[in-house]
């Protein structure tokens, strides 16, 4: 006999539960980032921001369209979205009209109910007239504990249909909060990045893909992944949110990084676990400075969680790990998620947990399980875990006739 | 002798082979008379047939239960589509041997779709009654079992009971009814053991040549 089932396929028929619709969000939302502020939950798919309660009564879940800035020609797109405390920073484009429109604005959203397109502060604003050669300013935000980072990129466009353009400079600012940010970003601090290398051996500049760090303190350790066209960087600042200089030495080479996580200090500082297009994930201690690397049959990993004290309690010292389906694929299925146990004081030893936490309900039989995920945020308050995908919607789990069941947002 | 005598004599005798001749002759009738057994068939007869219809999962028996656990538990799958293509051989007039090609499918709660492909090779003893006949059988074979993106191959044992009306020399047509075993070991951790158990019932064209 062979098998290639874990837990078997009559297992999984026995134990399979019907994929519930839960709320109001199209199955074809594609979130990119997620989070909570208060007692609502955040997430920005293209042109919207969604918000819901983190209410379990159906009634009051539904998701709501944050109002977003105006202004604009035309419909903007979110181009990402942090929080810092209570304030959500967005940075926006608009390639409707005559010009290419951005910025970065910035609102209270401990009410979103009550928030209006005015009550935005405008931060940055920039236009760009579309005529012939031209240019478009796109503002990249990442948010680290109390630190917020600005990727300042200039896309230059051949013509007045070129929507693709090449990344003609790349900055990057970061600043504590509160912060007002000025037009030419210049009440923040600038961090010097050597530029990644192109195929012929040349300097160019790269967007940055991701910031993080290892905590909640400011003088907690800080990694940024930058890619060029064959080869990705990884940068290093210790105690010091600005502190970044050369890439660092002995990261994998031959391949481009596709996410990063920095394990929280309640598991084990220095630590980062690194992706990359190889389809390996590489853990890295800081202070041995070294790497070691696992594999899982499938595509990349992208997007990391930790879900300690997921199943009330019961899952402890585990993140959580996407899979997305290759760039270059036609489609983008991914093979949903693993875990990772990272329990051992030996980073050595961390290794995949065998079976998940909905293995014997829906989650081998859900889409959720075939899908490229962007990334997962954990409301440990309510023991209610989400992931939201590229393919497939967003996806909660909660714990439902004691057991942990997926259903669709 | 006299005269009168010896003609008496000459008639008895032919009188006697006449009736010996006749009785002879009406003996003979009498043998080329009686019915004579002919076998419907025998080595070297074969039939194909195929099979269509639907089939019903019954239940997933756990050989390791948890204690205080049943081991019968639902398959949670829908009654589904079933169908064969079969071909079979006499190797006297009652017993025959084949291999089937088969398959079924049906939907689990999240309505995806389920498959199994069984490959068997089978025995059947086949009852006559006029012009219907009545073969008990027994499949043996490999299962291959296909869900969401996980493929298993497995044993499988299929015992069935069959009734067809002989419509002519060539052709005859009935119904099927077939039990399939179907287990699933996972070597790695029996606890993940099931046996699947599921009943088809088809209607059949059997052709025969």
């Amino acid at each position: 006999m062979t098998t290639c089932s874990e837990s078997g396929i009559f297992y999984d028929l026995e134990f399979e539960e019907v994929i519930q619709e839960k709320n109001n969000l199209n199955n074809s939302a594609v979130f990119s980032t997620m989070f909570k502020i208060g007692n609502y939950y955040f997430g920005n798919a293209g042109a919207n921001v969604f918000y819901r309660s983190d209410s379990s009564s159906s009634s009051a879940d539904d998701w709501s369209k944050l109002k977003l800035p105006d202004g604009y020609a035309d419909d903007i797109a979110v181009t990402s979205m942090v929080n810092i405390g209570t304030s959500i920073y967005l940075s926006v484009i608009s390639h409707d009209g005559d010009s290419v429109e951005s910025g970065i604005y910035r609102a209270d959203a401990s009410n979103p109910d009550d928030i209006k397109s005015g009550d935005w502060i405008e931060e940055v604003k920039k236009s760009e007239s579309k005529t012939g050669v031209h240019n478009s300013h796109v503002y990249y935000l990442f948010a680290v504990a109390n630190e917020l980072y600005v990727n300042y990129v200039t896309y230059e466009y051949s013509n007045e249909v070129d929507l693709t353009g090449d990344i003609k400079t790349s900055t990057l600012f970061t600043g504590s909060a509160p912060i007002e940010i000025a037009d030419d970003l210049s009440s923040l601090t600038e961090i010097t990045l050597t530029s990644v290398t192109d195929s012929d051996g040349n300097d160019i500049p790269a967007k940055v893909e991701n910031i993080v760090g290892s905590g909640t303190d400011p003088n907690d350790n800080y990694w940024i992944i930058m890619n060029g066209e064959t080869e990705g960087n990884l940068y290093f600042s210790a105690d010091d949110p600005a502190g970044f200089s050369n890439a660092l030495s002995g990261t994998p080479g031959s391949v481009r990084f596709v996410d990063i996580y920095a394990i929280d200090d309640a598991l084990e500082d220095d630590r980062i676990l690194l992706s990359d297009t190889a389809g390996k994930l590489h853990i890295y201690d800081q202070n041995a400075g070294t790497f070691v690397s696992l594999e899982q049959d499938g595509a990349w990993f992208n997007g990391f969680y930790s879900i300690d004290g997921l199943d009330a309690g019961s899952i402890s010292n585990q993140i959580i790990v996407g899979t997305m389906g290759y760039v270059g694929e036609s489609t983008y299925d991914g093979e949903g998620y693993y875990q990772l146990d990272v329990s051992d004081s030996d980073y050595n030893n961390w290794d995949w947990v065998s079976g998940n936490f909905s293995d014997d309900n829906n989650y081998t039989s859900s889409d959720l399980a075939d899908s490229s995920i962007n990334g997962f945020y954990y409301d440990s308050s309510q023991d209610r875990l989400f992931a939201y995908t590229q393919n497939s919607g967003v996806w909660v789990n909660e714990e439902e006739d004691s057991k942990r069941i997926w259903a669709r947002e | 002798l006299t005269k009168n005598k010896k003609l008496f004599l000459t008639a008895l005798i032919l009188t006697l082979f006449s009736w010996t001749f006749l009785y002879g002759q009406e003996e003979e009738e009498e043998i080329e008379e009686e019915p004579q057994k002919i076998e419907l068939y025998g080595l070297g007869d074969q039939n194909f047939s195929i099979n269509v219809g639907a089939i019903f999962p019954l239940f997933f028996f756990d050989p390791t239960p948890a204690e205080g656990v049943s081991s019968f538990a639902e398959t949670n799958l829908t009654v589904g589509g079933a169908g064969s293509l079969l071909y079979e051989a006499f190797l006297t007039s009652n017993f025959k041997v084949g291999l089937e090609l088969g398959g079924m499918f049906a939907f689990s709660p999240n309505e995806n779709s389920f498959y199994m492909v069984p490959i068997t090779a089978r025995a059947a003893y086949e009852f006559h009654f006029g012009r219907f006949s009545l073969p008990l059988y027994l499949g043996l074979g490999v299962n291959i079992l296909t869900y969401e993106e996980v493929t298993d191959v497995q044993f499988i044992m299929k015992p069935g009971i069959s009734l067809y009306w002989h419509y002519n020399s060539e052709w005859s047509f009935g119904g099927n009814l077939v039990y399939w075993v179907a287990p699933e070991i996972i070597p790695s951790n029996n606890e993940y053991d099931r046996i699947g158990n599921f009943l088809d019932f088809t209607i059949s064209a059997r052709y025969h040549f």
